[in-house]
């Protein structure tokens, strides 16, 4: 078997985060807890946690996949004791250090991302002028304009598996979601670039029309954008309060419950770079590691 | 000495995120697609329900298997759970995504999990055997 192309970035973070998800749920497993190494229980530990809390912002859609995948392994590991699941001795101290090291790297990394990110567009965020950034009001979520960015909204969900069918259909609802939720907040943005202009040349009729049009975008946006998520998350909450795991969808929930703002229009080759870079660092890292195990 | 019947049932259990499988499914179906010089996966994933659901299953015991061989200690312990790894033989394009994926796992980077590469590689070459 031949192929040339060179591996992507994508596929690289999804394999590791398929690693760290087997680990997780492996180290669970009286079977196959024994055959793991001590190292590849506590690589998937700091990887899974630290993932889980590392991007807080709202335009980390993009490592959603990153991010839902490393909830997923938490819930796992909080489920079988993390604590137990280290070695013993020199063996522990090794797991943790080596742990705690790729743990340190991915956080600082997706972090790092993130602070450039809102520096960049720290601009169109909340100044006090154009238009107010407007929130999602579906069900069971009463939203005040002009919150602070975040949410304390806790998705139910319980153990009975969902069929293939339903997880289908559901990721079809959450990919509309955020499709729509991507597209509003570019519109957004385009509305403010637009009335910026207009504002600086007032007697522009070229600018203002094109202000206007741009509000009116934002709008149509905006009613797409919230029939989108309300479908998305009323489902999600249906399947979740009759006891189907539906623990996948947390993060994706919680971005639903926060306000949309120009910052979260997609970059579609920001994933790539997250991921390019994160992989050079945990390569460079892992060897100093292996180094270390050597001695 | 566990019954393999243990290993069957927790390896069944073990699930994979299923955005991390479509970015699989969706980088083989690029990758063949270049060799072939057609799109035959897409047209065979619209065209046969069954596939895409034989598709995700394969992809998802071969992430399974092959993160297992990348932390699983010794070659004794890694044949317990090969013995019990039955990837779908029954379908040729199903064979050939199979076949590109463990080339892509075996050449992308990974974290160190206590295994050598050498190793690594040689155990994801006998997955591989499991579809010919």
């Amino acid at each position: 078997m031949t192929t040339q192309k060179p591996i992507n970035s994508k596929l690289n973070a999804a394999l590791q985060v398929a690693s760290v998800a087997v680990v997780a749920q492996a180290s669970r497993q009286n079977s196959l807890k024994e055959k793991l190494t001590e190292v590849s229980v506590a690589v998937a530990t700091s990887m899974a946690l630290t993932l889980a809390i590392a991007p807080s912002d709202a335009h980390a859609q993009e490592v959603n996949q990153l991010k839902r995948a490393a909830q997923n392994t938490l819930g796992a590991l909080i489920g079988g004791g993390i604590g137990s699941q280290f070695g013993k001795g020199n063996g522990k101290t090794l797991a943790t250090g080596i742990g705690a090291t790729t743990g340190v790297i991915i956080t600082e990394e997706l972090r790092g991302d993130s602070d450039q990110r809102r520096t960049n567009n720290s601009r169109y965020d909340n100044q006090g002028f154009g238009p107010r950034d407007f929130g999602p009001s579906g069900l069971n979520n009463s939203y005040n304009i002009g919150r602070a960015n975040t949410s304390n909204a806790v998705l139910q969900s319980g153990p009975e598996p969902l069929s293939s069918d339903r997880l289908n259909k559901l990721t079809a609802k959450e990919q509309n979601f955020l499709a729509a939720r991507d597209q509003f907040a570019r519109a957004k943005y385009l509305a403010l670039q637009a009335q910026d202009d207009a504002v600086l040349s007032p007697r522009n009729r070229q600018l203002e029309e094109i202000s206007i049009h741009a509000a009116n975008q934002e709008a149509a946006t905006r009613n797409t954008y919230v029939e989108a998520r309300n479908e998305f998350v009323s489902a999600l909450e249906y399947f979740g309060n009759r006891g189907y795991d539906v623990q996948q969808f947390a993060y994706t929930y919680n971005l639903a419950n926060r306000q949309v703002t120009s910052k979260d229009m997609s970059k579609r080759d920001l994933d790539s770079q997250v991921s390019r870079r994160l992989m050079n660092r945990i390569e460079t890292e892992t060897e100093k590691v292996s180094e270390y195990a050597r001695h | 000495m566990l019954a393999t019947n243990d290993i069957d049932v927790a390896l069944g259990d073990i699930r994979i995120p299923s955005d991390v499988i479509d970015v699989c499914i969706d980088e083989v179906t690029v990758i063949i697609a270049t060799d072939v010089g057609s799109d035959v996966v897409k047209r065979r994933m619209l065209a046969d329900k069954d596939f895409s659901m034989r598709s995700h299953k394969m992809v998802n015991d071969i992430l399974v298997t092959s993160s297992m061989a990348q932390s699983v200690q010794s070659d004794t312990e890694f044949a317990d759970i090969y013995n019990q790894i039955q990837l779908d033989r029954s379908d040729v394009l199903l064979n050939r995504m199979g076949l590109v994926l463990l080339h892509l796992i075996a050449e992308a980077p990974r974290f160190d999990m206590g295994i050598s590469d050498e190793v690594f590689k040689r155990r994801i070459h006998s997955v591989s055997h499991l579809l010919h």
